[in-house]
């Protein structure tokens, strides 16, 4: 399976203009930004003009445009992103910190989402038009119509405050001790909610996409053969009609993943879920330009490591792209 | 019905149909697309069915399998196989007929065939459904199938995906999970239209030779009459959702009596003697929602009388083996111009 090494190469070789791109972007805006990055760093008027000419040289920021680049090029690729504005601590280990929240949110979701989509949009195929297919039908095109702040804040009235089922706000009771059984607990109590209003809007789209796909597939020819040569109508679905309808959606189901994360933004403001979204929109708020760099940086990577994988969940299960070997 | 008492499906016969009709709904309507379709086909005998396109050949096929391709109307009529009358079968019943006893090929083996399973698994699966065969001898199975086939490189077809094989090397692994489970009648809508002249003659060749050797019974749906003369041995014309008539291999090219028929033939010699302009007949298939009244070619018929605008002749055609054509300017049932 020769092509499999191949496929990879090609993608991680179109993905290296991409990360320049955006790092040259990212150089773009620390440039253009309003304000000077040294006084942005130290605070108005803290420091003597003669320290600010010391820190600035000490920085390179007297050097050539091209050279300030190619400086900030090779930190870059070192995994240096600088240093945050207002926590003072380097940006990749603020951002590391936060991603298990953010996985653990975005992971449980997806897989979910997935799951539940796949399986409505196979339930509503099977009998086009019927009430089981109108009704799926409803509930995915409000799931995915329906903002999901708005969602999110229903959820909250009704479940944390009426009901006070959930917890409110965050990701784990404070003082339990991590790794304990009371802690993962309480972490799983906490996501159901921020789970479930981000699962409604995946699920609704991806059972759409699901519906259309398994109709085209049901309509293929195989279908006739397998029914004329006399096989079992659950095998002709879960064999053959299943497959052949998931294969031409794996590509948007795997654009999801690197899309996740503008989903986070929203649904982790709302229920304070301590992850790279909450961490985004505070750096907006606080013009923290090298924690949002690095959050740039971040979903670019993100989006070439989601094409990677879906190329090679698509290899896995496409045998036409593996070529005539 | 004439159609339906005249039927003399012989003891010897292996399929007997009669008074087949079926209505397809669709959202224009109920779409006509067979009216009491009959013929038979004995054990170690090919019969061809033909017309143009849209008369309704791969759903008579369609109907006999009991594939179609859309809620229907209404099926009715009788299908005779094997001492029972198919339409009454339950799904059940009919999904053990359908690949084990009757087996059908299409057009186009490359959608025909899921292009995510390799050939090897595909003509298990259908072993499987029939057989209760596993590891060695379901493996076995396959093999003959293929060899049934006479495919060459057992090895290597079994283990590709339709997409790696040539068309020709398709249609056979078609024909290999057909013949699986040795079906006695194969129904094969127009097995090779999609292939090129060499491989047409070959995978023909091959299903005149199962038919003698297996004494099997055949439906060749085509449209093409020149590949009915080498491999049939008689023949069943169609037109809008009609027999209109039938006749041994012979009679039928030296002496056709429907007008519908002796145009296909016209078209069909003018294309041999290499003639530029393509003679067909002139007009169209009638559509199948509203049939026309009385004799359904009418329209395109040069010899077309008044009876023709009222009668239907093909309720006076007779299905036994004898030749006959629904055609008011055609005598007497069954005895033609002979
Ligand atoms: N899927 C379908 N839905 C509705 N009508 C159909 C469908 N398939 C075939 N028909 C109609 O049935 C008639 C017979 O078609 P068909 O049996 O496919 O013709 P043939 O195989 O002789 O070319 C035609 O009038 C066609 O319009
Ligand atoms: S029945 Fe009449 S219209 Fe029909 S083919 Fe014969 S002559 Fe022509
Ligand atoms: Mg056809």
């Amino acid at each position: 399976m020769s092509a499999v090494p191949r496929i990879v190469g090609t993608r991680l070789v179109q993905a290296v203009p991409l990360l320049l791109a955006t790092v040259i972007v990212n150089f773009a805006i620390i440039h253009l930004a309003p304000g000077d990055p040294v006084t942005m760093m130290v605070g108005e008027g803290a420091v003597s003009a003669d320290q600010m000419e010391a820190l600035r040289l000490s920085l390179g920021l007297n050097n050539p445009l091209y050279i300030q680049f190619l400086d900030y090029l090779g930190s870059v690729l070192k995994g240096d992103l600088g240093t945050s504005y207002v926590y003072h601590q380097p940006v990749s280990e603020i951002i590391a910190s936060r991603i298990p929240a953010t996985l653990l949110l975005m992971g449980s979701t997806y897989v979910l989402s997935t799951v539940l989509g796949l399986a409505f949009g196979i339930i509503a195929a099977l009998r086009p038009s019927s009430l089981q297919d109108r009704m799926l039908m409803t509930v995915a095109i409000l799931g995915y119509s329906v903002p999901t702040f708005w969602l999110g804040f229903i959820a909250l009235m009704v479940f944390a405050v009426e009901l006070g089922w959930l917890p409110i706000s965050g990701m784990v009771d404070s003082g339990l001790e991590p790794g304990s059984l009371g802690y993962w607990t309480s972490v799983l109590h906490h996501l159901v909610l921020p789970v479930a209003v981000l699962s409604l809007f995946y699920t609704g789209l991806i059972a759409r996409l699901m519906r259309t796909s398994m109709l085209n597939s049901l309509r293929g020819d195989f279908i006739v053969t397998a029914r004329a040569m006399g096989l079992s109508r659950w095998r002709i679905i879960l064999r053959h009609a299943v497959p052949n309808a998931i294969t031409p959606i794996v590509t948007v189901l795997g654009l999801q993943i690197g899309l996740m994360l503008s989903g986070a933004v929203l649904t982790e403001t709302v229920f304070g879920w301590p992850g790279l979204g909450v961490l985004t929109v505070q750096a907006v708020a606080q013009r923290d330009y090298p924690l949002l760099l690095g959050m740039f940086l971040l979903t670019s990577v993100m989006v070439i490591i989601a094409n990677v994988l879906t190329d090679l969940v698509y290899l896995a299960i496409n045998p036409r792209l593996r070529g005539n070997g | 019905m004439n159609s339906l008492t005249s039927v003399s499906a012989g003891p010897e016969a292996l399929l007997s149909v009669a008074g087949l009709t079926t209505e397809l709904r669709t959202r224009k309507g109920t779409v006509h697309a067979l009216h009491n379709v009959g013929f038979t086909v004995r054990p170690g005998e090919a019969i061809a069915i033909v017309g143009e396109s849209g008369c309704g050949k791969s759903m008579t096929a369609r109907s006999i399998m009991r594939v179609l391709p859309r809620p229907i109307d209404k099926v009715s009529g009788y299908i005779r196989f094997g001492g029972t009358d198919l339409l009454t079968l339950s799904d059940a019943a009919m999904g053990r007929i359908r690949g084990a006893r009757i087996a059908m090929i299409f057009q186009d083996p490359m959608s025909h065939l899921d292009p995510l399973m390799r050939i090897g698994d595909q003509i298990a699966e259908v072993v499987r459904a029939h057989k209760k065969l596993a590891g060695g001898a379901l493996q076995q199975a396959v093999r003959e199938a293929l060899t049934a086939a006479q495919i060459a490189e057992i090895d290597r077809v079994m283990s590709a995906y339709p997409h790696q094989l040539s068309g020709g090397l398709r249609q056979r692994a078609l024909i290999a999970m057909a013949l699986a489970c040795e079906p006695q009648l194969l129904i094969a809508d127009e097995p090779t239209t999609a292939l090129d002249v060499t491989t047409q003659k070959q995978i023909l060749q091959l299903l005149r030779q199962l038919v003698t050797e297996r004494q099997m019974g055949l439906v060749l749906i085509t449209h093409d009459l020149g590949v009915v003369a080498n491999v049939c041995d008689r023949v069943y014309v169609m037109y809008a959702g009609q027999v209109i008539e039938h006749a041994d291999v012979h009679d039928f090219f030296e002496r056709p009596q429907h007008p519908y028929s002796q145009g296909l033939l016209a078209s069909l010699k003018s294309l041999s003697e290499g003639n530029e302009r393509l003679s067909s007949i002139p007009g169209v298939v009638p559509n199948l929602i509203a049939p026309p009244s009385g004799c359904r070619f009418r329209a395109r018929c040069q010899h077309a009388l008044d009876i023709c605008a009222v009668q239907d002749p093909t309720i006076r055609l007779c299905h036994d083996n004898s030749r006959d054509a629904a055609c008011w300017l055609v005598a007497g049932k069954g005895d033609g111009n002979d």
